[in-house]
This record gives structure tokens, C-alpha cells and sequence, in this order.
């Protein structure tokens, strides 16, 4: 049976680009994928407005604009205390390939990365992902965003090498705790049952 | 949007890896519901939309050109080679983006030989101006003749001069 597609006419978009063609480009794949609500922004500082007057569901951002770029856009959502859109899915959409800049903008809170050229396939895998699988939300002194792990935390047990694990290693000491307790209620009983 | 919070407050040795964790929302997930409608057959809708924005990307990407042209013919007398050079950068940073979207990969790859060879620098030498007019000449010939898809030998050719050219003012001399 052949995949078939999610119905995006209820979710609204906003494309934060600096290139007129991008943002074109970004709302015809978008209308040809079943969206009907887009709003567009030419920089962080406009999408930013736009979106303290207007419910938002997804945001596609490019990296490099003036003046707020899409890494201040993101850290600001993200970490602004007046920020109503925190947890918001945002797919960063840039030129920028190189491991040392996709791991940046993960750091920065971005909760997808969808490397130009854009194909439309290649947008929609991204749409579906934040739709159909979000990720638990993180927030330590160092870091605000969707947790940076893709693999699922409760079937990895693999050693934790990165520095984002951070929030990884405070989760299995979490469990390992929430087991010990498991297991001494479990003594209690097993002892007042005796 | 918020989900439920989960707070280890940790204190002592955990203080410093203290982390709140809010479960994730399926909000998205029940404003889009699965259709009908076979994937495919959108994503091929939206390939003909990107395919008919492309059949202008040509003089589009031309008119980008001619504007790079004049940033960089106004660079040697800039009174800030850096804010200067960085607007050239952004310029074919635009270009390398856009090139391979609307079907012409060899714009990119120029364009992005051209990001390498500006990115960090300060001030423009002869030699990097050079470079940079030689990358320039390359995307006029892409856009203007214009050259869609990767060139073919032709396509390799010119990049394999721009490697040349741009192995010759790394900065480290490699």
C-alpha cells in the first residue's frame, strides 16, 4: 500500500527567508503538499513579530539574514521568557552542510535541519517528522530545545560520549532511582508480608 | 503546546546537570490527520510547481549576478573591506542556495567555492581579487547561457580550475 499524505490545510507556516525566490519557492511546495495557511517573514526580527500576533504551527527558517538571523531567531523563541512559542517545531532550511554547522544550529534549538537544495520529498520527511514524532522538550542551564537524541531513549543503552547527553545521563540516573525505589517498596512489601 | 513538566532539581554534585523535561506535544499530530491521497502523487505536484519557478530561474539568477558584479566591482575602493566582503559572501551564499533548488547544481557548486574562498577574510589582496572575478566570469557563463544540471565535462572542467584557484589563496598556502 502506497504512503499517503498528511492533511496540512488545518496548520499554519511561517517561512522566515531573506531571499524572495526561497520564500516563493518554500510556499508553492507547501501549497502543492495540501498547506493553506502561510505567512512569510524577510528576517528573525519580522518573523518574530508576526509572531506575537499570529498563532503559528511550524516554522521553515533559513540560517543567514539580517539583522536577527535564524540562529538568534531560534534562541530567542526558544529561550525568551515571553516567548508563547517555545516548543514550537522549527526546521532550519540552509546552506550550510558541514557537520560543525548543522551540530550549531541543533545547540541553538532548532528541531529539524533540511539542507538546500530543497527537494519537495525532502521538506515533507521533515514536516512529517515534527508531526508525527516530537520529541520531549529539554531545558538545562546550557541548552533549550527538543531533546537532541533521534534515537529512542528508552532502547538505547549505549554509551553516552556527546556533550548534549547531558540530559540523557540525568534520565537513566532517573530510572535507576525510580527502580531502587521500585525495588525497595517492593522489599518493604515482600518483609511485611512475611 | 506545553506537555508535562518534569524537573530534577538535582542539588550537591547533580546541581550543575540540572534539567527540566516536558513531555512532547501531539497537538500537530491531530490538526493533520492522515488523507487519502497518495503521497506521491503531491510530492510530484509539487515538483511540477518548483519545475515551472525554475524555468525562470535563469534571468532571475542573472539579474543576482550582475548585482554580485557590482558589489565586487566597488570593493577595492570599500572604506570596510570586511562589511564589504561579507555582503559578497551573503550575495553568493543566496546563489548557492537557491542554484541546485531551480535545477542548476553547477550555480551552487561555483557559488559555494566562491562562499570558501571569502569566508574570515578582512581585506581583499590582488590575488583574491582575482579569485573572486574568476568565480564571477564562471557564474555569468552558468546563468547566462545558461547551464542547467552539473555541465556535464564542461561542468567539470570549470570546477576543476576554481579548485585550482581557490587551493592557491588558501590561506594557509595548502
Amino acid at each position: 500500500m502506497s504512503k499517503t499524505l498528511l492533511d496540512l490545510s488545518a496548520l499554519r507556516f511561517l517561512i522566515v527567508d531573506d531571499s524572495a525566490e526561497m520564500r516563493s519557492l518554500l510556499l508553492n511546495m507547501l501549497f502543492s503538499l495540501g498547506a493553506h495557511n502561510v505567512l512569510e517573514a524577510g528576517d528573525g526580527a519580522e518573523a518574530l513579530d508576526i509572531m506575537g500576533v499570529n498563532h503559528v504551527d511550524v516554522v521553515l527558517t533559513d540560517w543567514m539574514m539580517t539583522p536577527v538571523d535564524g540562529m538568534e531567531f531560534t534562541r530567542t523563541v526558544r529561550t525568551d521568557p515571553k516567548s508563547r512559542y517555545q516548543m514550537i517545531p522549527i526546521i532550519m532550511i540552509s546552506g550550510y552542510t558541514e557537520a560543525k554547522n548543522v551540530a550549531q544550529a541543533r545547540n541553538a534549538g532548532v528541531t529539524e535541519f533540511l539542507a538546500k537544495p530543497v527537494s519537495p520529498n525532502a521538506l515533507y520527511h521533515r514536516i512529517e517528522e515534527v508531526i508525527l514524532r516530537p520529541r520531549q522538550f529539554v531545558r538545562t542551564k546550557t541548552y533549550t530545545g527538543p531533546d537532541r537524541h533521534r534515537h529512542d531513549n528508552d532502547t538505547y543503552f549505549g554509551p553516552l560520549r556527546r556533550e548534549e547527553d547531558e540530559a540523557l545521563k540525568v534520565q537513566r540516573r532517573l530510572g535507576k532511582e525510580e527502580n531502587s525505589e521500585q525495588s525497595a517498596e517492593t522489599a518493604e512489601t515482600a518483609d511485611s508480608e512475611a | 503546546m506545553a506537555g508535562d513538566a518534569n524537573t530534577n532539581g538535582g542539588g550537591g554534585d547533580d546541581e550543575a546537570a540540572e534539567v527540566e523535561f516536558t513531555a512532547p506535544s501531539f497537538v500537530l499530530k491531530a490538526k493533520a490527520p492522515p488523507t487519502t491521497l497518495p503521497l506521491s502523487k503531491a510530492i510530484a505536484a509539487a515538483e511540477a510547481a518548483v519545475a515551472e519557478l525554475a524555468q525562470d530561474y535563469a534571468q532571475r539568477a542573472s539579474e543576482q549576478v550582475a548585482e554580485l558584479d557590482g558589489a565586487f566591482a566597488a570593493l577595492p575602493a570599500a572604506a570596510h573591506p570586511r562589511a564589504a566582503i561579507e555582503a559578497l559572501f551573503t550575495m553568493s551564499h543566496n546563489i548557492r542556495g537557491e542554484g541546485g533548488t531551480f535545477g542548476f547544481p553547477l550555480a551552487t557548486a561555483v557559488a559555494a567555492s566562491l562562499c570558501s574562498i571569502l569566508e574570515g577574510r578582512n581585506r581583499a589582496d590582488e590575488t583574491l581579487l582575482e579569485a573572486i572575478a574568476v568565480h564571477i566570469d564562471s557564474l555569468k557563463l552558468v546563468v547566462s547561457t545558461p547551464i542547467a544540471g552539473d555541465g556535464g565535462a564542461q561542468g567539470a572542467e570549470l570546477m576543476a580550475g576554481l579548485r585550482k584557484v581557490s587551493l592557491a589563496i588558501a590561506p594557509d598556502g595548502a
